[in-house]
C-alpha cells in the first residue's frame, strides 16, 4: 500500500487523538454543536414552560439562599443579592458540568459502541451546553439585579468574558478527565456527588472571604474554585480587578487543567468501548 | 491491480473477561477479605492473526457463526475497538452500519435526527444539506421529515436510518447484517443500492448470515470460525465450505472462551 496522506493505521500503538485539543475542538465542531443542540432541544422540548425552567431553577435556589442568610440567620450585608448571583450561577456552571460529564459517557454508551466518532465531543458538549444555561441565566438576572441594587458596575466588567473563558477551560479539564474515570472506576460518580456540596461550602459563594476563619482561608488557596468565585465577586460585586495571588491561581489552573484533562482522556481512549 | 484499501496484518484481540468484576469500591474491599468476591480475569482472544487484503471496490461478505469474531473484526476496522497486536491500515474514509438508527433520539424529528446521525459520522452541515434531498427520496418518508421518529412505525425507522447510511458517501463501508429488514421491495432497493455503492468504486465488507445475498452481492468471502479466518475466496466456494462445517455435527465450537 503506498503510504499515502489518507492511509490510517490503526494498531495497538496507534491513537486517533490529535495531541492538541484544538486540532480535535476545531474539526469536530459540527458534531459539537449538534449535540449541545440535541440536548437543549430535548431539553425543552413539550415542557410548557420551555426555556424559562432554565432560569426558574436558579432564580429558586437564589432565594431560598437569600432567605437563609440575610431573612432568618441576618448575615448578609448590602446587595448581598448581587454577590449570591454571581457566586451561585457560576458555581452551578461548573457543578452541573462535572456532574453530567462523571455520567456522559456510560450515557451514550450505546452510541459509542457503534460508530467511530470523537468520543470527546461528549464530554465537551456537556460543558457547552451548561455554559448556554449559565448565559441564559446571566443575560437575564444581571441587568435586573444590578438595577435593584446600588451596585453600579465599572471598567472591570470588561475583564467578565476573559474570567468566564478561563472558568470554562478549567471546567472543560476536569470534565473530561472525570468522565474518563467515572467509566473506569463507577465509583468515581458518588464520589464526585458527595464532594461537590463539600466542595461548595468550603467556596467562598455564600459568605465573603474574611468571614471564613483562618483554616478555612488557608484553603482557598489551594481551591482553584475559590480564586474563580472570588474573581467574578471582585469585578461584579466589589468593583476592583483581582488580587495578583488570585490572578495567578486563576491562570496556571486555566491552562494545566484542560491540558492534563485532555492527556488523560486521550490515554484511556483506545479502552474506553471495552470498559462500557 | 487496484490499490489495496484496507490492509489488515496479524491481527489479534483479546478481551478482558472479568468476572465479579470489582468496579466499584465495596466489591474491591470484599474481594480483599473474601475469596468469592474476588475479581478473577479471564483473557478470551476474540480474533487470532487475522491477515486480510481489500482491493479497491472489493465487496467482501464475513461469514462465520455467532461468536466467530465477525462484528469484532468489523468493529477494529471502524475504529471502535483497536488491536491488542497487529495493525490495519485503512485507505480514505470509513462509515461503520454497524446497527440502523443508532444514533437516532426518539423525541426528534426525522430532519433533526438526519443532521445529528450524518454530524454522528464525521460529515459537514453542508455535505449534509447536500445529501439532504436523495435522503428522504429514498427512504420515501418525506411527509413525516418533521414527525418525531418515537411516531415512526418500525419499517419507517429502519427505512430512514438506512436511507441514511447508504449516503454517507464514504470509501470504505462496514455493514452488519442491516439488509434484514423492511419490506422485500425496500430490501430490493437496498440491495440495488449497495450494488450501485460497489459500482462507483466502494470498498464493502458485509457481515451476514444470508449466504445467498453474500452470494450475489460480494466478489470476495471470508470465513471466520473461532477467532481465526478458516477459508477465503470466492463467495460461492466459502459459503459451502461453512456450510459443510455447519453440518459436521462432531465439530465443537473452537474452544476459546
Amino acid at each position: 500500500m503506498e503510504s499515502g496522506a489518507n492511509v490510517r493505521v490503526i494498531s495497538a500503538e496507534s491513537n486517533p487523538l490529535e495531541r492538541n485539543v484544538l486540532v480535535d475542538l476545531f474539526r469536530y465542531r459540527g458534531l459539537i454543536k449538534n449535540i449541545v443542540i440535541r440536548d437543549l432541544r430535548l431539553k425543552y422540548r413539550d415542557a410548557f414552560l420551555g426555556f424559562v425552567w432554565s432560569l426558574v431553577l436558579p432564580l429558586f435556589t437564589i432565594l431560598v439562599y437569600y432567605v437563609a442568610f440575610n431573612i432568618i440567620l441576618e448575615v448578609g450585608f448590602p446587595n448581598y443579592i448581587v454577590f449570591l448571583v454571581v457566586g451561585l450561577l457560576t458555581w452551578n456552571f461548573f457543578a452541573a458540568s462535572v456532574t453530567s460529564s462523571a455520567t456522559v459517557i456510560v450515557d451514550n454508551s450505546g452510541l459509542m459502541r457503534k460508530i467511530a466518532f470523537p468520543w470527546q465531543a461528549l464530554p465537551i458538549s456537556s460543558v457547552l451546553y451548561h455554559l448556554i444555561q449559565l448565559g441564559i441565566g446571566l443575560v437575564v438576572f444581571f441587568p435586573v439585579i444590578l438595577l435593584l441594587s446600588s451596585i453600579r458596575p465599572g471598567w472591570e466588567m470588561l475583564l467578565f468574558p476573559l474570567l468566564l473563558g478561563m472558568h470554562v477551560l478549567f471546567t472543560m479539564g476536569v470534565a473530561l478527565a472525570l468522565s474518563v474515570a467515572a467509566t473506569i472506576w463507577r465509583d468515581v460518580r458518588h464520589m464526585t456527588e458527595m464532594i461537590l456540596p463539600l466542595l461548595f461550602w468550603m467556596t467562598p459563594i455564600l459568605y465573603p472571604v474574611e468571614r471564613a476563619p483562618a483554616p478555612i482561608q488557608m484553603f482557598f488557596q489551594v481551591n482553584p474554585l475559590a480564586a474563580y468565585t472570588i474573581a467574578y465577586q471582585d469585578i461584579v460585586f466589589r468593583g476592583q480587578i483581582p488580587t495578583t495571588v488570585v490572578i495567578w491561581t486563576i491562570i496556571p489552573w486555566a491552562v494545566v487543567s484542560p491540558l492534563v484533562g485532555y492527556a488523560v482522556f486521550r490515554r484511556y481512549y483506545t479502552r474506553l468501548v471495552e470498559e462500557l | 491491480m487496484a490499490a489495496v484499501a484496507i490492509d489488515v496484518r496479524g491481527v489479534s484481540k483479546s478481551f478482558v473477561l472479568r468476572h465479579n468484576r470489582a468496579d466499584s469500591l465495596k466489591l474491591r474491599v470484599l474481594g480483599f477479605a473474601n475469596r468469592r468476591y474476588r475479581e478473577h480475569r479471564q483473557l478470551f482472544m476474540a480474533l487470532k492473526d487475522i491477515n486480510l487484503r481489500l482491493y479497491d471496490g472489493d465487496t467482501m461478505g464475513l461469514i462465520g457463526p455467532n461468536g466467530s469474531g465477525k462484528s469484532t473484526l468489523l468493529r477494529l476496522i471502524a475504529g471502535i475497538l483497536f488491536p491488542s497486536r497487529g495493525e490495519i491500515r485503512l485507505k480514505g474514509s470509513v462509515a461503520s452500519l454497524l446497527e440502523l438508527g443508532v444514533g437516532f433520539h426518539p423525541e426528534l424529528t426525522g430532519r433533526e435526527n438526519v443532521y445529528l446521525n450524518m454530524s454522528l459520522y464525521g460529515l459537514s452541515r453542508r455535505e449534509t444539506d447536500r445529501l439532504f434531498e436523495p435522503i428522504w427520496d429514498f427512504s420515501e418518508l418525506r411527509d413525516f421529515m418533521d414527525v418525531p421518529v418515537k411516531n415512526y412505525s418500525s419499517g419507517m425507522y429502519f427505512r430512514l436510518a438506512f436511507a441514511v447510511a447508504v449516503h454517507l458517501d464514504a470509501d470504505i463501508i462496514l455493514i452488519d447484517e442491516v439488509l434484514a429488514v423492511g419490506d422485500e421491495r425496500f430490501q430490493l432497493k437496498c440491495l440495488e443500492r449497495m450494488q450501485a455503492l460497489n459500482a462507483a468504486g466502494k470498498t464493502i465488507i458485509f457481515v451476514s448470515h444470508n449466504l445467498d445475498a453474500v452470494s450475489m452481492l460480494c466478489n470476495r468471502a471470508c470465513l471466520l470460525w473461532g477467532g481465526q479466518i478458516t477459508a477465503e475466496g470466492n463467495p460461492v466456494e466459502v459459503a459451502a465450505r461453512y456450510r459443510e462445517r455447519l453440518n459436521a455435527p462432531q465439530e465443537l465450537m473452537p474452544a476459546g472462551t
